[in-house]
């Protein structure tokens, strides 16, 4: 037998991937450390887990200064773009844990519970890493796999197996679509790494054109249900009616974050030569989402499944930023998912805090005259709420002016106006809520769950949003250098 | 020649053992017909000179996977499929919808680079290329990153099943080794004065 | 006209200090007023003022030594074209109006220390003022139009809510809402001039500004407003001047001014006395470089300024609210400022607003040490020999009513005097000459009025009903403090401006104000005055002394008048009916506005509630219109997603296919 001679030398700049390797290491650590915590001791789980991925944070900045980007034969990236991506995804995550501390404490097996979540930010973080197609989606899987176990935790409630099993089945047929999709670009260019595709689909002739832009719509396609775009967001208001609320939360930002990311990476790298046919896929999924995210949700009663659509509604306001497909477009994106974070982990931790004995403030009547009986969170929520409908000089005002301004500046008028239309409509329900807390009478008791946590992400995230609403230049011009990796 | 005539014969019968899959009622003829569409498969590996594929196709998928597939069937005692109701109002645009897309499918897929004319067989590897040995110098190198990623899928796959399907039998009597060990006397005994 | 960048500079921390003191101070007594209660409110805040008084203070003495600061400190955003810098600009224009402000205000914290002691809204009220303080600091330190504007409005808000502070009271929340509409007229015509300023210079930034004023100028650029050509930097500088007329009480925007008196009476002195309504003509000076380029905007400027100060000296000679009295005055004095300006005086203008906002303050605190006595009593006619009760509060009014009829060596005689022979000598034409005349008269109604309440409120008979009078009292140390403080002030501001801080120097650039204001030769009107008056070929009696004796001339009327109990004023009013009545009323400004525009408005308003809200949008539109079809839509989509599996895989093969379609068809 001939003598083995491998390809490749042993891979170097091994460093920069050592955010994932702490997480997947721990995420075995926390799952053995759980077997042998005795259970009244399980949540020194939490506290590891929660100091892992504020590990994982700091040990992303760490690695961001070194003077290699790749590693892996260029299969792995850690550029500006995939730092700012990661420490978004490290925020929601470390936040989801500090939902979940009171919220799973009665459930059975925390140890797995936490050991998933870490896998699942392991998934994301692979997935804004990657440079080609197998990276992406094998990162792509391990999330969406880690989040349909997530969603389905409750397994005693009948509507969280549904929602798991719902999403699972949806999932499974999107990655059918992206894997089809990549088998089409995969025969037209004989290549799975973004940069090259790229190369090969702008100086492909015409004959190749047909094969090449199926390939797009079904991968486009697979990654718009990820990120809930409508028509692929029919899985969103059940999958996140059933989910625990933490996973809810963590479901509406961090995968949302990575899959945007892969969404730009792939958008600029893989289809440069396609902008003007992807431009107008994307016009027509950003309109329906707007219109399907912003109209439904004024028709929801649960106040999960009205923030599922407000997430639909959001994501087609983003949308517009990679319609104009300039840098401040991608900025704004970024903007976007930093200040949608907050105000979405800011909500959720308020819901959660509304869950009373057995009953979970879920629906809008509940939190009728919260004002009352707790000036200060509904103080929170007022203004969070007022930040989701985009009323300056709230956080949200500014995230929507990002994507408005970069498109009008990309001549898409008509687009804009119907994002203006869209996100007025959407203040209605968002204000709705306000009005519930401020002028209704209190319609059940309140019992709120008194824990340090959830106060600390109510405070933190208000302030985050007020702060950056008074004084957005920071975060704007952080978003902007971010982008340096990207374009 | 011969090689054509095989591969119309294992294309032709996969194709059939799918739409087999999808359409008959009872389950346990869906996963028989599964299972030939992974045989045909395997079938068009070997044409391509990857009997490595081919044989762990068989093996993992045949062999292991729809073995599964039949117990948990069995076990499930689904054998009639409820009978769908109401499948007629979807008929016209859905049967619309399939159709146009077969055809765009058909379209794409024959153009370009796909196109017959254009897609010559591949030349065969001499006897002394091991494919096995080919695959794995891949994947341990340029692909390491997406074999690890694949590790840890499965290891998630595997804690999900657990975490969500076991559960311990509440009627069954267990040690509870820790709670026995810190036992504390004042747990157990109780003075009682007479 | 580029203010050159100096070599000794300002200490940055101390700077941003300034301003961010009473900041701090607010937000903590408003947020934890409720936990600090009384004592800490009030000592957290005035501290806070106090402190940032001590350091404008040592601010001045830097700036007077030469130092000057200019610069950015923070982009607040940067996106596209719109870049928004947070600066500041501070040189002795800004210095003097620094100074005053804090000054003003810490005796202001310090006087409602007792003035406001156990009102329920006691830490609301430290809260707003000092967040006003902090509003006016960045109006006056900022180095752009757009912290010009944000301090306008933020000051505009303080002011609004400081005079609807009595909340439960329905004539203080009629008057913050006059002050606050008043306001929006005239904010209205500022809006439109920094926008006009952005979209001509491509920047707010003043030096960047100044640098192209000439060159906007030279080109000739005119624009068309309804219609009315006319020059660029005129439209400009008018825009600005309208903002300028409502913030400052201005004819005809003045109506506010008086009515927001129903603000508890250290407000009167903080606000609409000594800084905010002086904003206006703070912003006139600053603009020089602008305003000088434009002989119509100035030619305005001396109109509506020489108007209102006449105008309003004639309804002050009548009014019986103590503070009413007052609040025309305050609102006469700001058209002589206006008038100064108008005829490039700007330093007459800044030098008279320092002086005022003394003098002015301290009339005010001092009517409210007598408000306080008297049990919230306003009227003069119920009033009369307090001297004996109030010795401080009556020397410390004595000496402000000196300064403001302009006796020297008061304060006001130096920067009243400046004003009115700066007017005379700038010959603009009919112009100059009717706001010199107005002026003049001005001075003597001035010191009438001022006067006659003094000797109705101290001296006369006494009035005071019986229920009041076991109450009357001298005020505590906390109201009477401010009041000798501020008397400090009164006295020697006005020569200690003149003489020693060389404010009315004839070159502009030799004196204080140094580069700050920027002058044409051709519009120097204070060397005009000094060339007519090394002109001994003819006689300036008249000139130099004719305000001073109809100062002494109104301060005589008015003893005779009013030092005793006379039958005269009865008898001057039944013999002039028509005309007291005219004044009486306010010239029926109110009743003008409420006919031309408060009524047609309401009425309008009916119209738009009833038929275009209740029948066309309520009835029409939302229950049948577009808010149907979005709740139609809500629940159709509301419909589509089943909760069944099939039916969303359908929907996402059904998107697939249309896309691709789509693609098909156009590729």
């Amino acid at each position: 037998m001939a003598e083995v001679v491998f390809p490749f030398p042993f891979p170097e700049n091994l460093e920069l991937i050592l955010p994932e390797i702490i997480l997947a290491v721990m995420g075995m650590v926390v799952l053995l450390m759980s077997v042998f915590l005795s259970v009244s001791r399980q949540n020194i789980v939490a506290g590891v887990s929660i100091a892992t991925v504020i590990a994982v944070g700091a040990s992303v900045l760490y690695v961001s200064g070194s003077d290699a980007s790749t590693t892996f034969y260029g299969y792995f990236v850690l550029d500006p773009f995939a730092v700012y991506a990661k420490l978004l995804i490290a925020i929601a995550t470390v936040f989801a844990m500090m939902l979940s501390l009171n919220y799973v404490k009665d459930e059975a097996n925390v140890g797995e519970y936490y050991t998933i979540m870490l896998f699942a930010s392991l998934g994301m973080m692979l997935m804004v890493s990657a440079t080609n197609f197998v990276t992406m989606y094998l990162g792509l899987e391990l999330m969406a796999l880690s989040v349909y176990v997530l969603v389905g935790y409750q397994r005693d409630v009948l509507r969280s197996t549904e929602a798991a099993l719902k999403y699972f089945i949806l999932g499974a047929l999107s990655s059918c679509m992206l894997l089809y999709g990549l088998t089409f670009l995969y025969g037209s260019t004989g290549s799975f790494i973004f940069t090259e595709m790229g190369d090969i689909i702008s100086n492909s002739g015409e004959d190749q054109r047909l094969a090449v832009l199926t390939g797009m719509l079904f991968v486009l396609a697979g990654l718009s249900f990820k990120v809930s775009v409508a028509p692929f967001h029919m899985w969103t208001p059940d999958a996140y009616e059933g989910a625990p609320t933490p996973i809810t939360a963590f479901m509406s930002v961090a995968p949302k974050v990575a899959g945007l990311v892969v969404f730009m990476r792939i958008l600029v790298d893989v289809f440069p030569g396609l902008q003007a046919e992807y431009t107008t896929i994307l016009m027509f999924l950003a309109v329906l989402s707007m219109a399907v995210g912003n109209i439904a949700a004024i028709a929801q009663r649960n106040i999960k499944r009205m923030l599922a659509y407000s997430t639909i509604g959001h994501i087609g306001f983003i949308l517009l930023g990679l319609i104009a497909g300039s840098n401040d477009g991608y900025a704004g994106i970024l903007i976007y998912m930093t200040i949608y974070l907050f105000m979405t982990m800011g909500v959720f931790a308020i819901i959660i805090m509304m869950r009373r004995d057995e009953i979970q403030g879920e629906l809008l009547d509940d939190f009728a005259g919260l004002s009352r009986v707790r000036p200060g969170y509904a103080l929170a929520m007022g203004l969070l709420m007022f930040s989701m409908a985009g009323i300056p000089f709230l956080g949200g005002f500014w995230a929507k002016y990002a994507v408005f301004i970069a498109v009008i500046e990309a001549d898409h008028i008509i687009l804009a106006t119907l994002g203006v239309l869209f996100s007025a409509i959407g203040a209605f329900y968002y204000i709705r809520i306000v009005k519930y807390m401020y002028f209704d009478e209190e319609r059940v008791s309140f019992n709120f769950a008194k824990s340090a946590p959830l106060q600390v992400i109510v405070v933190l995230t208000t302030l985050v949003i007020v702060a950056i609403g008074i004084y957005p230049e920071p975060v704007m011009a952080m978003c902007r250098l971010a982008l340096a990796g990207l374009v | 020649m011969l090689e054509s005539a095989f591969f119309w014969l294992f294309g032709g019968l996969a194709v059939a053992a799918s739409l087999g899959v999808i359409l008959s009622r009872n389950t346990m003829h869906s996963v028989m017909w599964l299972i030939l569409c992974f045989f045909n498969a395997a079938g068009l590996f070997f044409l391509l000179d990857a009997e490595f594929l081919g044989i762990i196709l068989i093996l993992i998928y045949v062999g292991a996977v729809m073995v599964l597939f039949m117990f948990v069937v069995m076990m499930l005692e689904v054998n009639e499929a409820v009978k769908r109701e109401g499948w007629l109002q979807y008929l016209p645009v859905g049967g619309m919808i399939a159709v146009i897309l077969f055809i765009e499918l058909v379209a794409a897929s024959t153009s370009g680079l796909f196109g017959s004319e254009q897609m010559a067989m591949a030349a065969h590897m001499g006897a002394d290329v091991n494919n096995t040995v080919e695959i794995g110098k891949e994947l341990y190198t340029r692909y390491l990153l997406g074999f690890e990623i694949a590790a840890i899928i499965l290891l998630v796959a595997l804690i999900g099943a657990i975490v969500l399907t076991l559960r311990e039998r509440k009627d069954a009597k267990y040690q509870n080794i820790s709670k026995q060990v810190h036992v504390r006397k004042e747990d157990r005994l109780r003075k009682v004065s007479m | 006209m580029v203010l050159e960048a100096t070599e000794m500079t300002l200490n940055t921390t101390e700077l941003l200090a300034i301003p961010l003191l009473p900041l701090l101070g607010a937000l903590t007594a408003g947020l934890f007023g409720w936990f600090l209660k009384e004592r800490l409110s009030h000592i957290i805040t005035s501290g806070s003022v106090i402190l940032a008084a001590i350091l404008s203070v040592h601010v001045f003495l830097q700036v007077l030594d030469g130092a000057e600061f200019y610069g950015n400190f923070w982009t607040w955003i940067a996106s596209g074209d719109l870049v928004v810098q947070i600066g500041m600009m501070i040189d002795p224009l800004t210095t003097i109006m620094m100074m005053t402000v804090t000054v003003v205000s810490a005796c202001v914290h310090i006087y409602t220390i007792g003035y406001m002691h156990g009102d329920p809204g006691y830490a609301r009220f430290f809260s707003y003022i000092s967040a006003f303080t902090f509003s006016m600091l960045v109006l006056v330190m900022g180095n752009s139009f757009f912290t010009l504007f944000f301090g306008w409005e933020a000051v505009g808000l303080f002011s609004y809510l400081l005079i609807g502070f009595w909340f439960k009271r329905d004539s203080a929340n009629k008057a913050a809402m006059k002050a606050f509409i008043v306001n929006r007229v005239g904010d209205f015509g500022f809006a439109i001039g920094i926008l006009a300023v952005w979209y001509y210079f491509g920047t707010v930034d003043y030096r960047e500004v100044f640098a192209q004023v000439q060159g906007l100028v030279a080109s000739g650029s005119t624009m068309s407003f309804l219609g009315w050509e006319m020059d660029t930097i005129t439209f400009i500088c008018l825009a600005l001047f309208v903002g300028a007329m409502g913030k400052s009480g201005q004819v005809p925007l003045h109506v506010w001014l008086p009515d927001s008196m129903e603000g508890p009476t250290p407000i009167s002195a903080l606000i609409h006395a000594a800084t905010m309504v002086t904003a206006g003509v703070f912003m006139v000076a600053r603009l020089s470089p602008m305003f000088e380029y434009s002989e119509v905007a100035l030619a305005a400027v001396v109109i509506v300024g020489a108007i209102t100060a006449f105008m309003c000296a004639t309804i002050g000679l009548v009014q019986n609210d103590i503070k009413r009295v007052i609040a025309y005055s305050t609102c006469s004095q700001l058209g002589y400022m206006f008038v100064a300006c108008g005829v490039s005086a700007y330093s007459a203008g800044i030098f008279h607003l320092m002086t005022h906002a003394y003098f002015k303050a301290l009339l005010f605190l001092a009517a409210g040490s007598v408000i306080h006595a008297v049990m919230s009593n306003q009227d003069i006619r119920k009033m009369g020999q307090l001297r004996k009760y109030m010795p401080i509060t009556y020397i410390t009014m004595l000496l402000a009513g000196l300064a403001l009829a302009g006796i020297p060596p008061f304060a006001g005689y130096y920067s009243k005097d400046l004003i009115i022979e700066a007017t005379y000598a700038r010959g603009m034409g009919w112009t100059s000459e009717i706001a010199y005349y107005a002026l003049m008269s001005g001075v003597f109604m001035t010191a009438f009025y001022t006067f006659r309440m003094f000797f109705l409120t101290f001296h006369n008979s006494d009035r005071v009903p019986a229920a009041t009078k076991s109450h009357l009292h001298e005020s505590p140390w906390v109201i009477t403090l401010p009041l000798v403080i501020l008397a400090v002030g009164a006295v020697v501001a006005g020569y200690w401006g003149y003489h020693y801080m060389n404010m009315a120097d004839e070159v502009i650039v030799d004196g204080y104000f140094r580069n700050s204001i920027f002058v044409m030769d051709a519009h120097n009107s204070i060397a005009m005055l000094e060339m007519l008056e090394e002109d001994h070929t003819q006689s300036h009696f008249w000139l130099e002394y004719g305000a001073f004796v109809l100062a002494v001339l109104g301060i005589l009327t008015a003893t005779l008048m009013y030092f005793k109990e006379t039958k005269v004023p009865a008898a001057i009013a039944k013999t002039f009916r028509p005309i007291h009545t005219f004044l009486y009323n306010k010239w029926y400004w109110d009743e003008l506005y409420d006919f031309l525009f408060v009524r047609p408005i309401q009425k309008l308003g009916q119209f738009f509630w009833q038929t275009g809200d209740l029948r066309l949008i309520d009835k029409g539109m939302i229950h049948g219109g577009i808010i149907g079809t979005v709740k139609n839509g809500a629940a159709m989509l509301k419909n589509i997603q089943s909760g069944m599996v099939y039916h969303y895989a359908y929907a996402m093969v059904i998107g697939v296919f249309g896309l691709l379609t789509y693609l098909m068809l156009n590729a």
